[in-house]
């Protein structure tokens, strides 16, 4: 089921399937590892459409709300 | 020879570069137009060698079109420039995709596998042999924190520098090689600009890299461009996606299969306690009750400390002065000069020991444990609110104790325009010293409910001011994309040399102002000059603003410290009972203004530092000009309520 990462909920393990985000944004994401076919753990979304925070290979990385939204994954 | 650390952001170049140059050198920081470099030199085996501290970068490929300034200094780097790429083992495969762009740079180079200990611990085996044979270049496995295997990694960039070691070059797959085959044939024997590599050059272009692209401009001809574009638009017609993204790609597999051919991993020695920390830490709830509750114990912590000790040093100076009136005649030049001197000297050592010291202490804690990180985080909602970002956040911090750290503290920021806003924020507010006339004055004189009002109104201030400034300069970056350090117990030395070098910016810049402005002070006290000046600013001062015009002087001098703006009050208005000479409205108005209408002379030279002089003469106008008609509007409003 392919839904946005800011659907998700605290705990997921979800696998990116696309990035909707602009060249910079969508380089910034590779750059850290969060690209397509990944998958990340969603560790921690903050009220209000606070950032979230995620884990991958064992680097924690936040992530804006509104970039989180453009970043569609599909869960396990 | 120079020696230049490129590497990830949180792998440790500047713990190898302060264990090198440390306390040694004259290490000065230098701000560059946007992000510093720091920049030292040392000696190594009889040899000089100057280091150069790049800031942490992900990629050499520019994710806008501005560029980055670390990766502008690694292109324009001197041929005989070692780079050191440092990085964190313990995220190897990652840390590889930087290590393969840097050598298709085809520079002299060496690799640090740093925080080798930690490696171990995550129970990951690296064989550093193997890798430096598939690099080409020397690997040496280093503990920055400890210092271990740090001067061989020197002895071997210089071994490199010398003998010219440049790495090997990894290729992709045919498809992505041909293409770039394509596009170095394309540029022939065409001169490039200063120092780069053929390939290098291909592999930008092919990434439309706007950086390079730049460079390359005068180089190439319109005829060239269309050849470049045409052999893209094959090559994506057959992709069917950009080709930065297929590079990209391309890089993180060969990093993988690098990694995966001198990696072994085995299982962690222990948990991992960094993410069931921040599972509390980070927590929407529990994360903001501790939050406010270490900020807070923060705050109590540094003014009580501050507080006890202040008395002591001004203590000493005070007797110091006595001294001084019986050696010269206290109605001369010479002892105006003398006094001066001694008064701004005792002023600086009263703000740096009691105030700063604790500060930074407790500052260099939260930044090296890896909290401050978490911290922005959460706040990054509310900073948003006011067009920033969570890092804003703790500039705005320090300003509570002292405005010229919080100003210079924008340097963690990235962007000017936040770096602007910010450091505008952080001269609203109120520092210790501004704290000492609220409490004094309308604390005092009035109620303690109208001096909390003051704190209160001043975030209101500072929301506003943000929300205005946000919507003058819109924001521009592609959202929030942090990575957070891995939580580590602080070590003495970092938070000594830390600290220490926070310090020193205070002493550099700050302390030789309050000196001046204290002589200037004492020499226009030693002429009368006050009842002219007075006159002088009557219109503004009693005029427009209310106040008695025997104050003039003392909010003259208010910029040189601002806590001594109440004391020249009570020598102005000749009384240490305001309320027998002002009503409340105008203290109200007064204390009000005296705080917030332009940073301290150290604050300003900090601005000018951080940001240049004209736009600290801006934000000080414009706090002035925002000042001024809220405390008309005070003087206006506050008779109606009282």
């Amino acid at each position: 089921m392919t839904v946005r990462l800011v659907e998700c909920g605290r705990g997921d393990r979800v696998r990116i399937v696309r990035i909707d985000a602009g060249r910079g944004a969508a380089l910034n994401l590779m750059n850290l590892g969060l690209d397509v076919g990944h998958v990340v753990e969603l560790l921690q979304r903050s009220p209000l459409r606070g950032p979230l925070l995620v884990s991958h290979d064992g680097t924690e990385i936040a992530i804006g709300y509104h970039l989180a939204e453009k970043i569609l994954v599909e869960k396990n | 020879m120079q020696l230049v650390l490129v590497g990830q952001p949180y792998s440790g170049k500047s713990t190898i570069f302060n264990h090198v140059v440390g306390y040694k050198s004259l290490s000065t920081n230098a701000p560059g137009s946007s992000v510093e470099h720091t920049h030292g030199s040392a000696e190594l085996d009889g040899e000089r060698i100057d280091v150069i501290d790049l800031p942490g970068i992900y990629s050499l490929q520019a994710s806008d079109d501005a560029g980055d300034p670390a990766v502008e200094h690694i292109l324009e780097a001197p041929d005989d420039t070692v780079l050191i790429n440092v990085i964190d083992a313990s995220v190897l495969a990652r840390s590889l995709e930087l290590t393969l762009q840097l050598t298709e740079l085809r520079r002299p180079m060496v690799v640090a596998l740093n925080m080798s200990d930690e490696v171990l611990r995550k129970g990951i085996t690296i064989d550093a042999g193997r890798l430096a044979v598939r690099l080409g270049v020397p690997v040496v496995e280093t503990v920055g924190r400890s210092g271990e295997g740090v001067f061989d990694l020197f002895r071997a960039a210089l071994r490199a520098g010398r003998d010219r070691l440049v790495p090997e070059v990894l290729p992709g797959p045919a498809h992505v090689e041909r293409l770039l085959a394509r596009l170095t044939e394309l540029l022939g024997d065409r001169p490039l600009p200063r120092g780069l590599a053929p390939r290098f050059v291909a592999i930008k272009l092919l990434e439309r890299d706007e950086c390079v692209g730049r460079r390359l401009e005068p180089h190439l001809s319109a005829d060239d461009r269309a050849a470049t574009a045409a052999r893209l638009t094959e090559f994506e017609a057959t992709t069917e996606q950009r080709a930065e993204y297929v590079m990209s790609a391309v890089r993180h597999n060969l990093a993988f299969e690098l990694f995966e051919s001198v990696a072994r991993v085995g299982t962690p020695a222990g948990g991992d306690l960094g993410r069931r920390l921040d599972r509390v830490l980070m927590h929407p709830v529990s994360g903001f009750a501790i939050l406010v509750a270490v900020l807070t114990g923060m705050f109590l912590l540094v003014f009580r400390v501050g507080s006890a000790v202040e008395p002591l040093f001004l203590g000493g100076f005070e007797r110091l002065e006595l001294w001084l009136a019986g050696m010269l005649p206290p109605e001369s030049l010479g002892y105006a000069v003398v006094h001066g001197v001694v008064a701004g000297f005792g002023g600086g050592i009263g703000i740096v020991v009691p105030y700063l010291l604790p500060f930074f202490v407790a500052l260099a804690l939260l930044e090296d444990t890896g909290y401050l990180t978490r911290i922005a985080f959460l706040m990054d909602n509310l900073m948003h609110r006011i067009g920033l970002h969570g890092m804003s956040v703790v500039p705005i911090l320090m300003g509570y104790g002292c405005s010229v750290p919080g100003v210079l503290a924008t340097r963690i920021l990235k962007s000017r325009r936040d770096r602007l806003i910010t450091a505008t924020l952080t001269t609203l507010i109120p520092c210790s010293a501004r704290m000492t006339i609220i409490f004094g004055l309308i604390g005092f004189f009035i109620s303690m409910q109208a001096a909390v009002f003051v704190y209160v109104a001043n975030l209101v201030l500072i929301g506003l001011v943000g929300w205005v400034m946000s919507k003058v300069m819109p924001e521009e970056s592609p959202g929030l994309i942090m990575e957070l350090p891995r939580y580590r117990v602080p070590r003495l030395k970092a938070l000594a040399q830390k600290t220490w070098f926070r310090l020193k910016e205070f002493v550099v810049i700050a302390w030789p102002i309050l000196i001046a402005g204290s002589v200037v002070l004492e020499v226009f006290d030693h002429y009368r000059w006050s009842g002219p000046l007075n006159d002088f600013l009557a219109p503004y001062t009693s005029g427009l603003l209310g106040f008695p015009a025997a104050v003039g002087v003392t909010l003259l001098f208010g910029i040189m410290r601002k806590e001594l703006a109440l004391v020249l009050l009570f020598a102005a208005i000749g009384t240490a009972d305001v309320a027998s000479v002002m009503s409340t409205s105008q203290i109200f108005g007064y204390t009000f203004f005296v705080t917030f209408y332009v940073p301290c002379l150290a604050t300003f030279a900090a601005l000018a530092k951080e940001l240049g002089w004209r736009t600290a003469s801006s934000i000080t106008g414009v706090t002035l000009a925002i000042v001024t008609v809220l405390t008309v509007g005070l003087r206006l409003v506050v008779p109606l309520l009282s």
